[in-house]
């Protein structure tokens, strides 16, 4: 296993890669503030961020309590919202096989979406089998505290500030994502992999109520992956002949 | 704070924490099949896509004709930002200028 000297590098790479990502998630925080309070009090809007610490299913929860809907629906609402986690952390987890169950159980508490894409792409580069959980550490840390912080400042602004998607904070969450896809976008394959993910997550969002276009477009991502990892095998070994 | 609300709070908690850690020790218990191995490799582009296309293409939940739609343009925009400089931050901050600019000129 690493060192203590290894683990504090790695915390702190952890933290400066995570910084461009900072960008997307104060406003997204902050929008989240201003729009739980509505129908939510300061400290219920601040214990969401605190227990759930997911951006996509506090909006909706925001929204949902704003609107009348009840709690199970909430609650059941969430689990759908954040199926994708087991996803991601089925993909993480070879990179974490050596690591302790009870790092397993800390380090996955800060896996969101920026900490998840950021430390998978650690890992690939590294490009070792295993992955420091140091790492994972230091970004879903670093965004936690951040979460929390913006939340605040739109719990507090909120009364002032009647409509945040005027600055375009809406737009600082997927302008962060397009900036970590574009430079994976690297091969036809990938290219492929990205246009049917977007094709099968746009079709089934407009067409399929519910949060059903993540889990679809994750399948038809990989599926196009596969597919034409294998085709291309199949045409390298009939070349060999 | 409210009891029903703060116990709505804590289910949401669970269960999100629940998919967090659900998976994320399986490759300690069992060894993957190299065939899921191999998928895992497309799942973070793929989350990316549904993360950004539907709030881009279809931000009302609706199709809409590209050449309207100011998201379109601002996420084009940001990435001729970032192709062109390869920052990410100047990127993501010309973006969203771009898109205000976008809304203040359309009316949108």
């Amino acid at each position: 296993m690493q060192g203590n000297h290894n683990a504090r590098d790695e915390f702190r790479t952890g933290l400066k890669k995570s910084l461009p990502v900072m960008l997307g998630v104060v406003p997204f925080g902050v929008a989240y503030g201003i729009l739980a309070v509505q129908s939510l009090t300061i400290g219920e809007t601040l214990l969401m961020s605190v227990v759930v610490f997911a951006g996509a299913s506090q909006f909706m929860a925001a929204g949902m309590f704003a609107s009348g809907v009840g709690g199970i629906t909430i609650v059941l609402s969430t689990l759908l919202i954040n199926v994708r986690h087991l996803v991601m952390g089925l993909s993480l987890s070879p990179y974490l096989s050596e690591t302790s169950p009870w790092w397993q159980r800390l380090v996955a508490f800060g896996m969101v979406d920026e900490s998840y894409m950021i430390s998978i792409t650690h890992y690939r580069e590294q490009g070792r089998p295993q992955g420091s959980p140091h790492f994972l550490l230091a970004s879903g840390l670093s965004l936690y505290v951040l979460w929390f912080l913006a939340t605040l400042v739109g719990a507090v602004a909120g009364a002032s500030i009647s409509d945040p998607l005027k600055w375009g904070l809406d737009f600082a969450m997927p302008a962060t994502f397009l900036t970590m896809l574009l430079p994976q976008v690297v091969s036809r394959r990938q290219l492929a992999v990205v246009s049917a993910a977007a094709i099968a997550a746009v079709g089934a969002y407009v067409l399929i109520p519910g949060k059903w276009y993540i889990i679809i477009a994750v399948v038809a991502g990989v599926a196009t992956g596969i597919i034409l990892e294998t085709r291309a095998e199949r045409l390298a070994e009939g070349a060999a002949r | 704070m409210r009891l029903y609300q703060t116990l709505v709070i804590l289910g949401m908690g669970v269960v999100t924490y629940a998919t967090r850690v659900g998976f994320i020790g399986v490759a300690r218990q069992f060894e993957l099949h190299p065939m899921l191995r191999r998928a895992l490799e497309y799942v973070p582009v793929s989350i990316l896509a549904t993360l950004i296309f539907p709030t881009v293409i279809a931000p009302t939940g609706h199709l809409e004709s590209p050449f309207t739609n100011i998201y379109v343009w601002a996420a084009l925009f940001t990435s001729g930002v970032l192709v062109t400089t390869k920052k990410p931050v100047l990127a993501i901050v010309l973006g969203v200028a771009g898109l205000v600019a976008l809304r203040r000129v359309t009316g949108a």
